[in-house]
């Protein structure tokens, strides 16, 4: 049982990513799997509008199946009317933050206490590289920024940071920050050592599907660890439960 | 099904703690995930001023099923005869790592002598990603100077080892003219689940399992293999036909 925490549409491409997914669910036994939609890095209100109108649909079609990630620009004076549409119009469980800005820039405060006081996480991507680091991509130190300034907000942040070993470092005293561990190359050793720093029950599966996916990859990580069958569990499944549906 | 595992190590890696470094966790990775042997090479040996004093090692203790094989870097003296000493099954090299290109004069003479003499070479291009690098920073692997090899040694069994999706879809176009070139590619690196348009592109083939371990982690790289929608046929070809045929004597 599978509930895969990062997977995207992309917009253009919608249909195509669509099929990619729900056959990945067919095919892999998905209980849910969690989608935003992007499209830009600096994404105008129009496209944030389009973007969420592309997650909404999918998850009118499949409730049972998609959950959504309203994804948001905290620069557009609109955002918090985006959230609040997001989630009592169109069914989305959290918030997606990507590459409009650090994630702990001040534009970002207003979506984290919203977030923090309605007990709604948030996905932010967080991406440390040596070469093609993006200006407004977030590293793990602003999410840790973001995570001490919010410690009620649940975050769960993405791609282990980019790289687990500069990226998991600045959440570990973050108790209110958990991670997906796909999007990553996958290093032997780089899942142990989140293990390790952060404990199994803050490690979330996810594919970074359509695009860079890659499913078995992921899967291979956790089956080549020494893990009971219920520690596997909960990285495929019940920490997900926990996190982002409270355990229901 | 016998599986070969051609891109396997051992030894220290500088830049990271690795949990499954020695001899021992590589016979144990490789049993589990149900591994029959491979080509191996010893990690030091990349580091070391002289590489034959890691892979004295390497020649010494590896399991019979192994295949150890001779790290060179031509930039050092005395390497043809540091082949001729160890008389290895398969040589390995590390341009990015050492810096040259394999088209340079100082590698002529290594793969001279390696075409004459019939010993497979196995081009390590990649063994970590450029974005995860903390301080250093090895050339990408350079497509147009790989073909441009081929083109030169058509004798030369050659297996590259590390390239990532974009990259092996860049040597099938290049193979295209290539035709008759003895040329092996690994699938390590390769971190999308698209394996079968690869497959398609360059020819089952043309595809090896090489895992990369221990720095990678290798049941993704066979998970992706095995899992794949690729033919009975072509998986066998991938994990074992292709191996035996390369290393064949």
């Amino acid at each position: 049982m599978i509930i895969d925490t990062h997977t995207h549409l992309w917009l253009g491409r919608e249909k195509e990513c669509r099929e990619a997914i729900l056959r990945a669910a067919e095919e892999y036994g998905y209980l849910r799997a969690g989608v935003s939609t992007l499209y830009s890095e600096l994404p105008s209100e129009e496209e944030i509008t389009a973007c969420n109108k592309a997650t909404a649909d999918f998850i009118r079609n499949y409730p049972e199946l998609i959950f959504g990630w309203c994804y948001l620009n905290p620069r557009h004076k609109n955002t918090l009317d985006v959230l609040k549409r997001g989630l009592e119009e169109q069914r989305m469980t959290g918030v997606k933050l990507w590459i409009a800005t650090l994630c702990d820039d001040p534009a970002v405060d207003p979506i984290a206490e919203y977030c923090s006081e309605h007990h709604i996480p948030v996905l932010i991507h967080a991406l440390d590289k040596t070469v093609g680091q993006m200006k407004y991509e977030s590293k793990g130190i602003h999410v840790r920024n973001l995570a001490k300034r919010f410690p009620e907000l649940k975050i769960l942040m993405a791609h282990m940071g980019g790289n687990e070993y500069t990226g998991i470092k600045p959440i570990i005293d973050c108790p209110n920050v958990s991670v997906d561990l796909c999007g990553v190359v996958h290093r032997a050793d780089s899942l142990e050592y989140a293990i390790e720093r952060l404990g199994i029950d803050r490690i979330l599966y996810g594919t970074d599907m359509v695009g860079g996916g890659a499913f078995w990859n992921n899967i291979g990580r956790v089956e080549a660890l020494e893990l009971s069958a219920e520690e596997k569990a909960q990285i495929y499944h019940k920490n997900a439960e926990t996190f982002i549906f409270g355990g229901r | 099904m016998e599986v070969y595992d051609i891109n396997c190590f051992y030894g220290h890696w500088p830049f990271r703690f690795l949990r499954h470094q020695s001899l021992e966790e590589l016979v144990r990775v490789h049993q589990k995930s149900g591994i029959t042997g491979g080509a191996a090479g010893y990690l030091d040996s990349i580091f070391y001023n002289d590489p034959s004093e890691g892979d004295e090692q390497l020649f010494h203790e590896l399991p019979e099923r192994y295949i150890p094989t001779l790290c060179i870097d031509p930039k050092l003296s005395m390497a043809i005869q540091d082949i001729e000493r160890f008389s290895p099954r398969a040589v390995r090299v590390y341009p990015g790592m050492h810096g040259y290109r394999l088209t340079d004069g100082v590698f002529a003479s290594v793969a001279e002598y390696l075409q004459q003499n019939g010993i497979p070479l196995l081009v390590n291009v990649r063994l970590y990603v450029s974005r995860e690098a903390h301080f250093f920073l090895p050339p990408e692997p350079d497509i147009a100077d790989e073909l441009e090899f081929l083109r030169r040694y058509p004798g030369l069994k050659t297996a590259f080892l590390g390239h990532d999706w974009t990259e092996l879809k860049q040597l099938a176009e290049g193979l295209q003219q290539l035709k008759g070139a003895n040329v092996l590619f690994d699938t390590s690196f390769v971190r999308s689940a698209k394996l079968e348009p690869i497959a398609e592109k360059l020819g089952a083939e043309r595809l090896v399992f090489g895992s990369c371990h221990p720095l990678l982690c290798l049941e993704s790289v066979r998970l992706t293999i095995e899992k794949s929608n690729l033919s009975e046929k072509e998986k066998q070809m991938i994990f074992s036909e292709n191996f035996l045929r390369f290393m064949a004597k």
